[in-house]
């Protein structure tokens, strides 16, 4: 929400100046929806074991964006955040994507594909790699996760040897 | 009649000066022909190269100048000028700003559709390609990161849409600099404080472009290109805040 409350009170009349001015291409209602309102915007204890942590960006319009997602005993997805820097599109398609893998297997999260938000958000195509970035970043989230449980595993085989 | 004759009179006056300064900076071409031709000229403007350049209003057969030197009428430019021969600046990343917006304003002066509003409707045509040409090399040139990607262009190379996870150590400095500026929204001498710190990194890093450039080294470039649009990002970001402040340097 902080990100939307960093938005200058007086841009709703200078948008609608603008739009009346300049013949533009508006975004889809479903981008709009996110963008007003993100869901799970946030951040979660990256040092938590149970916390993965991806963060990517897109060199080509200089976004960032961190995603983050918790998993339990179960290999399920309890909870997602995500914190994105960059255009509209950018920052639905995060907010989608935490949306989606939540409650889904970690399996089932990886099986998520970019053109599946691109496709719910109806995506033009010079934003279809903001919704690559989304998907990317639940990957980069889920491998961190993987790697602390690896990490995990050789500690506690570890001290069981010794 | 009026600027036909002061037309005159600073051809004659300026016939060295400024004449020879047009035709190195549009015209640098006769010099250097393995330019890599642009697109939007060739889509915009339609030039033979082939056949001799030959006044389109009068016919006359003239040599490489902005106009004909028998009928003095605005001529199409040739089709593979780069941004750098349009404004007259050898092609390297340093450059002397002054130098651009000098060059800018003298090309501006002789190519601004207001100069041609009596003029035929061919030439009022040309003045508006030409001087929307000059605007566009002008708007890249000065800018550091636009100047660097479009050297790259030049090189054959862009900037990839792909994402961009594995330098996650510079993403993670990028991310905590965002949230920085998220935190000190409504704080001056904090968003102050973060310009003039984003700017000294920009121009660390338009230095270490210009060095890898002058030692050709593109991938090098690239990869601080990178860096920069990010920062440039953030320079946006900050740009946009301070203006809703109210700050005014």
């Amino acid at each position: 929400m902080s990100l939307l409350r960093s938005l200058p009170s007086g841009l709703n009349r200078t948008t609608k100046l603008i739009s009346r001015s300049v013949p533009s291409v508006s975004y889809h209602p479903n981008v709009i929806d996110h963008y007003e309102n993100p869901r799970n915007v946030g951040s979660l204890d990256k040092n938590d074991p149970k916390v993965g942590t991806g963060i990517v960006g897109a060199p080509a319009c200089g976004d960032v964006m961190k995603l983050q997602v918790k998993v339990d005993e179960q290999g399920r997805i309890i909870d997602a955040k995500f914190k994105t820097f960059g255009c509209g599109s950018a920052i639905a398609s995060s907010s989608l994507a935490t949306e989606w893998v939540k409650g889904k297997t970690v399996d089932e999260a990886l099986a998520l594909k970019n053109t599946d938000i691109a496709k719910e958000l109806c995506l033009p195509p010079v934003k279809l790699h903001c919704s690559m970035l989304a998907e990317d970043a639940i990957k980069a989230a889920l491998s961190d996760y993987s790697i602390k449980q690896k990490q995990k595993t050789n500690e506690n085989s570890n001290t069981n040897e010794t | 009649m009026y600027l036909r004759k002061s037309f005159l009179t600073f051809t004659r006056n300026y016939n060295v000066l400024c004449l020879n300064l047009i035709q190195q900076n549009l015209y640098s071409y006769h010099v250097n022909k393995n330019y890599v031709p642009l697109q939007f000229l060739i889509n915009t403007l339609q030039y033979s190269n082939n056949s001799p350049s030959k006044c389109w209003n009068c016919n006359f057969v003239y040599k490489s100048d902005l106009f004909c030197s028998k009928c003095k009428v605005l001529q199409e430019p040739p089709e593979n000028l780069t941004y750098f021969d349009i404004i007259g600046i050898s092609r390297s990343y340093d450059v002397k700003i002054t130098e651009i917006q000098k060059k800018y304003k003298e090309l501006q002066k002789l190519l601004h559709p207001d100069k041609y509003s009596t003029k035929s409707e061919k030439e009022k045509q040309l003045s508006e390609n030409l001087s929307s040409l000059v605007n566009k090399a002008y708007t890249t040139l000065i800018h550091p990161l636009k100047r660097g990607l479009y050297m790259l262009k030049l090189n054959g190379i862009t900037i990839s849409e792909e994402t961009d996870s594995l330098n996650a150590e510079f993403l993670m400095k990028i991310m905590e600099k965002n949230e920085e500026i998220e935190e000190a929204t409504n704080n001056v001498e904090k968003i102050k404080k973060l310009v003039q710190d984003n700017e000294i990194i920009l121009n660390n890093l338009a230095k270490k472009i210009a060095d890898a450039f002058r030692q050709e080294d593109i991938e090098k470039a690239k990869s601080f290109l990178v860096q920069m649009k990010y920062y440039d990002s953030i320079n946006n970001r900050l740009k946009k805040l301070k203006h809703d402040l109210g700050i005014i340097e």
